[in-house]
């Protein structure tokens, strides 16, 4: 069976640079992909690539069999991708509200109870200006908004950098519940070892524009010793 | 006394509200794409010719009025697909190339109509009477039709899912379009919505001016002072700047003279920018 997301070949630069030099990754539904690798080796450039922020130059990216290399950022999004960006990129001076339901604008979808309910805070803090919450209520916002528009695919670039240390386990189950309740499949670029290894199925190491190790879960601890072997300093 | 200083306040205020009428459509193309369009007098001066040809056809003022700012639109629409989308991000760029499309509408528009100057008539011609003194009753329409068009602005951007997604494009593109707003698509429609503004303000104001190549230049200066003293990039900043300017250029000419109010204007324009670079409401908004 195919995979929900599949990638294939992704070549991607900036100007002359070729940076991404033929990515191959999966991604099924109700999966957690998750992307590791030293500074600089592709990691958010991968995400951007994918997302259609930064033109592909070659390769194919298809959601449930849908083409989508090539096309603007919005079409992309719009055919089921959510984005969670690095630094979480809130709407600074806008309402929490507001940044929600700029998360459903181009999807023509409301931002709906059921939402609200799993983020308790940000229901607290509706009418707030959302660069007044902390970064672990941004956090949650900024995945909030990604999922107003109802996506089958989420990409999130280190959602746990700059989050205090006993956040991380609370949106680490968050992110669990998005993808084993919803079916969401995620693709995560993480730093954190740990969390990624607690909650991805598969996880995959970056180096110099090209996945070098793809481990599944059931051969994590047997792997361990490459993997840390691969991302030390 | 009395009678005199509510007609210099209603001439101040209609002044203030024909500026803003002016300056709202420069304002949204500004402060949503940061194009600063040198070509928005010219688009002023194709919905006034808009008028003079429709009633040169013999149509009414009212079918001009929805006429000319649609038409006025449609050619913004095309200005923006062939021209302004090459421009984004390039401030002085953008200055050079409307200052070219300036010339370009305002030479089609001699050769078209010719050089010289005619006259457009208003819809009616009634002058009310306040406190003993006559006013023209079309000078408060178009203060009405200012109004109108501040008010409506202000809930397009503020109130309504589109002007939500406009603002958050220039809030943050990149971030928008990945939410999967349509980002060129915004651009299209609020450059045209821009021009379309100017069209409007055109047709407005055409009665009370000579209809002529040149008549954009008298209400693009002070309009365009009123953004820079008010604040780009804020529908609050075009107002204040525009009560400003027009205010003060307005009752300094009634007390002195018009040369000596234009000085006064400047020089208070030049004060404001040099002391709060971000204007008046720019600047109380980055302290907040």
């Amino acid at each position: 069976m195919a995979a929900l997301f599949e990638v294939r070949g992704l070549v991607a630069g900036y100007g002359g640079a070729r940076i991404l030099d033929g990515v191959d990754l999966d991604v099924e539904a109700g999966g957690i992909t998750c992307l590791l690798g030293r500074n600089g080796t592709g990691k958010t450039t991968t995400l951007k690539a994918l997302m259609g922020l930064l033109p592909a130059a070659a390769g194919s990216v298809r959601l449930d069999g849908q083409e989508l290399a090539g096309l603007a950022a919005h079409r992309i999004a719009r055919a089921g991708i959510g984005w969670v960006p690095q630094g979480r990129s809130i709407f600074a001076g806008f309402s929490v509200e507001e940044n929600l339901a700029i998360g459903g604008l181009g999807h023509g979808a409301r931002l709906d109870d059921g939402l609200m309910e799993r983020f308790p805070v940000l229901a607290e803090r509706r009418r707030q200006d959302a660069s007044t919450l902390s970064g672990g209520e941004q956090q949650q916002l900024a995945i909030a908004r990604a999922l107003v528009g109802r996506p089958r695919l989420l990409l999130l670039d280190e959602p746990t950098e700059g989050i205090q240390p006993s956040l991380v386990d609370r949106l680490a189950v968050t992110l669990a519940v998005i993808a084993r309740q919803d079916g969401i499949g995620l693709l995560l670029v993480e730093q954190n070892l740990d969390l990624a290894l607690g909650l991805a199925d598969r996880v995959l190491v970056m180096e110099k524009g090209r996945i070098e190790l793809v481990v599944e879960a059931a051969g994590l601890a047997d792997a361990l010793p490459a993997l840390e072997a691969r991302l030390s300093i | 006394m009395g009678a005199d200083l509510v007609l210099a306040l209603l001439d101040a205020a209609n002044f203030v509200l024909a500026i803003i009428l002016v300056a709202m459509g420069l304002m949204v193309v500004f402060g949503m794409m940061r194009i600063i369009n040198m070509a928005h007098g010219e688009l002023f001066l194709l919905g006034a010719y808009a008028l003079l040809v429709v009633q040169g056809l013999g149509g009414s003022f009212w079918l001009a009025l929805v006429l000319g700012p649609l038409v006025v639109g449609l050619v913004g629409l095309l200005l923006e697909v062939l021209v302004i989308r090459h421009l984004y991000g390039r401030v002085l760029d953008s200055i050079l190339a409307t200052w070219g499309l300036s010339l370009l509408i305002r030479q089609t528009v001699i050769l078209w109509f010719g050089p010289q100057s005619r006259v457009v008539a208003a819809p009616f011609d009634l002058r009310l009477d306040i406190l003993g003194q006559p006013f023209p009753a079309y000078r408060l329409f178009i203060m009405g039709v200012s109004l109108a068009v501040i008010l409506f602005c202000f809930w397009l951007f503020h109130r309504t899912r589109l002007g939500l997604a406009a603002r958050a494009t220039i809030a943050d593109r990149a971030t928008a379009e990945a939410m999967g707003i349509d980002s060129r698509g915004l651009d299209r429609l609020t450059f045209a919505f821009g021009a379309a503004l100017a069209g409007l303000a055109g047709v407005v104001m055409a009665p009370l001016l000579s209809v002529d190549p040149q008549m954009g230049l008298g209400f693009l200066i002070p309009a365009f002072l009123a953004i820079l003293t008010g604040g780009a990039g804020e529908l609050m900043g075009v107002v204040t700047g525009g009560v400003v300017v027009g205010g003060s250029q307005s009752l300094v000419a009634r007390v002195a003279s018009p040369a000596v109010a234009e000085l006064v204007v400047l020089g208070l324009a030049i004060l404001v920018i040099r002391l709060l670079p971000n204007g008046l409401v720019g600047q109380f908004r980055r302290r907040r």
